[in-house]
């Protein structure tokens, strides 16, 4: 297949999904029933309220969760490549990966230990 | 898809790597264990850890191995630079033990944290490759900031490890750009690759110049080198003394060590272009250092200035490009730990309640309260100075001879003249000590371990100085894979 060939599948999927956005966003506003009120107008911020002092003080919890999250999230992007090409890493790439895994079961033991997942 | 090919790599390089990881794990495991007010014990096997993988990476110090694919080097240079991590570490848990408790933070990570920095360094002392020597300055970083706010309670700890965070990073940015550059002329990032490719096509594109330039700039916030080194004073003063202690001397040299091995391995070929600029920035830093010093009276902040000029005769040592000056270098390594962590020890020592013990007031008459501890800080000013018997004169006398070898006359002058500038600030402390009256009559109560390491610090000071023989001679089988 020549290259220019090869890509229109992707123009064709690039319009498809900008036609479908395009579409429902205009459908809902002809469509749909509007009751505006206050809170529904405001952007919506993860719960936070949106407009107010910048300077206020966050539970020091969110923090730690988000840290343990991202840490946890880094074990599984090594894992996922692991995982595709477990057969070609063989032995050797079986021990690093468990060596590595024991490593996270080290810091959940701390984590746990230090308390650092209850919410008081 | 293609197969992955994953080459074992000789894991007997990384042993005391592994070690140290290990032992730094098991504290954190083992901190969780031990009750609150007991937390010395995490600190005792801590120091016993340390002389464990000491003992173990001893045994390296005839090998040369190359691994990970090149990017990993073992050799004696690298093991003496383990050996004096370790040695740092074991100096700065003995002073730490009882100074933590005064302090109100007698944590178990306080020791974690210390030996994964140590894990850090010691792999920028085997780097063979920039992507290494990041990976390596970044573990040690990392942990050195969270240290530097270890007394998180007291406004000014926080502010130096903000302040030592910021910079960090942001000077890290600098490092990887350099790095980028490098890669991006020479198509590799292994120091070997890199030496190679200049010798093949020559320096003559810029972009080298530059990443030559960002690589120094990148190792030189934690050198503390001229341009680079508005953070240390404030960061030195805010932190916890034996942090302090610390990061004045096992940073420094492991980014040293690193910026030398660069220079030599990789760039080697360019030596008279990063000769010239490391000529202006030696100078630059030991002047800054020692000219500001003089008007410091707070004892922490001075020593923080006298290191910055102790990194700017240092890199006279790597500017000499020869095989004295990195002999030198790795005696001056040996040298500033034992007389930087002992005078540290010092005020540490002076900490009671409610003194710091880093006022130049806290020294007064300190020779007629205590005039053995006056007596061993002399021994660390005169080191610090460079007067013999002592380590420091055998240690700057091996460096200025060296840069003399290179032929860079003027640079000695200039190190000489700073030599001298030291003098009066050094004793300015000694003056106060025997000069003048005690004013606060609170005594002193120095733990057992601070005890033994300020006095053993001392006496290797001194003995060192008479008899450097052992020192000279573990620096010269250092040099021996290079040159």
């Amino acid at each position: 297949m020549p290259l220019q060939d090869a890509y229109w599948p992707l123009i064709l999927v690039a319009l498809l999904a900008f036609g479908f956005g395009a579409v429902s966003v205009l459908l809902s506003s002809l469509l749909g029933p509007k009751k505006p009120d206050p809170i529904k107008c405001s952007p919506y911020e993860c719960g936070v309220e949106p407009v107010g002092n910048a300077r206020r003080k966050f539970f020091v919890h969110y923090y730690v969760i988000a840290m343990l999250f991202l840490i946890f999230d880094i074990e599984v992007v090594f894992t996922y490549p692991w995982a595709v090409s477990f057969k070609s890493m063989g032995l050797w790439g079986y021990i690093e990966m468990v060596v590595f895994i024991v490593i996270f079961l080290l810091i959940y033991v701390y984590v746990l230990g230090r308390g650092a997942l209850e919410w008081e | 898809m293609s197969a992955i090919n994953v080459p074992v790599p000789n894991l007997s390089a990384i042993v005391p790597e592994i070690l140290t990881t290990v032992l730094a794990c098991f504290l954190l495991m083992f901190d969780l264990f031990v009750p609150k007010d007991r937390k010395r014990v995490v600190g005792i096997v801590a120091l016993i850890g340390c002389i464990f993988v000491g003992a173990v990476t001893a045994k390296y110090i005839n090998e040369h191995i190359v691994t990970f694919s090149g990017m990993f080097i073992l050799d004696p240079f690298s093991v003496v630079l383990k050996l004096l991590f370790l040695l740092c570490d074991v100096v700065v848990i003995l002073i730490s033990l009882r100074y933590l408790e005064i302090e109100n933070v007698s944590l178990g990570e306080y020791y974690a944290l210390l030996i994964f920095a140590t894990v850090g360094m010691m792999i920028m002392a085997s780097a063979n490759d920039l992507i290494m020597v990041y990976l390596g300055l970044e573990t040690m970083a990392l942990s050195v900031y969270v240290l530097a706010g270890f007394t998180r309670m007291t406004p000014k700890a926080a502010e130096a490890a903000l302040k030592y965070f910021l910079m960090g990073v942001f000077i890290s940015g600098i490092f990887l750009y350099g790095i980028a550059l490098t890669y991006g002329v020479v198509g590799s990032t292994g120091l070997p690759d890199v030496s190679q490719y200049i010798t093949l096509n020559g320096f003559k594109n810029p972009v080298l110049g530059v990443a030559v330039i960002l690589i120094a700039a990148g190792l030189g916030l934690e050198i503390a080198m001229a341009p680079f080194h508005f953070w240390a004073p404030d960061v030195y003063e805010g932190a916890p003394t034996s942090v302090t202690a610390f990061i004045s001397v096992a940073p420094k040299v492991a980014a040293i060590a690193a910026l030398f091995r660069i220079y030599i391995e990789a760039f080697n070929l360019m030596a008279a272009y990063w000769q010239s600029i490391l000529w202006l920035v030696a100078a630059l830093t030991m002047t800054i250092g020692n000219v500001t010093a003089v008007l410091q009276n707070n004892v922490k902040r001075m020593l923080a200035y006298s290191s910055i000029a102790h990194a700017g005769y240092m890199l006279m040592g790597i500017l000499a490009y020869n095989k004295l000056g990195l002999a030198a270098l790795a005696f001056y390594f040996f040298a500033y730990c034992l007389m930087n962590i002992g005078a540290f020890g010092i005020v540490i020592y002076l900490r009671r309640q409610n003194i710091v013990g880093d006022n130049l007031e806290d020294f007064k008459g300190l020779a007629q309260v205590h005039p053995m501890l006056a007596l061993v800080m002399v021994v660390f000013l005169l080191s610090l100075t460079g007067i013999p018997p002592t380590v420091g004169f055998v240690g700057k006398f091996l460096l200025f001879s060296a840069a003399v070898e290179a032929g860079f006359y003027w640079l000695v002058a200039i190190a000489v003249l700073n030599s001298v500038i030291s003098l009066y600030y050094y004793f300015k402390i000694a003056k106060v000590m025997y000069m003048e009256n005690p004013e606060v009559d609170v005594p002193l109560s120095a733990g057992m371990g601070l005890k033994v390491a300020v006095f053993t610090l001392g006496l290797l000071t001194f003995v060192l100085g008479i008899y450097p023989h052992p020192l000279i001679s573990l620096a010269q089988r250092s040099i021996s894979s290079f040159f």
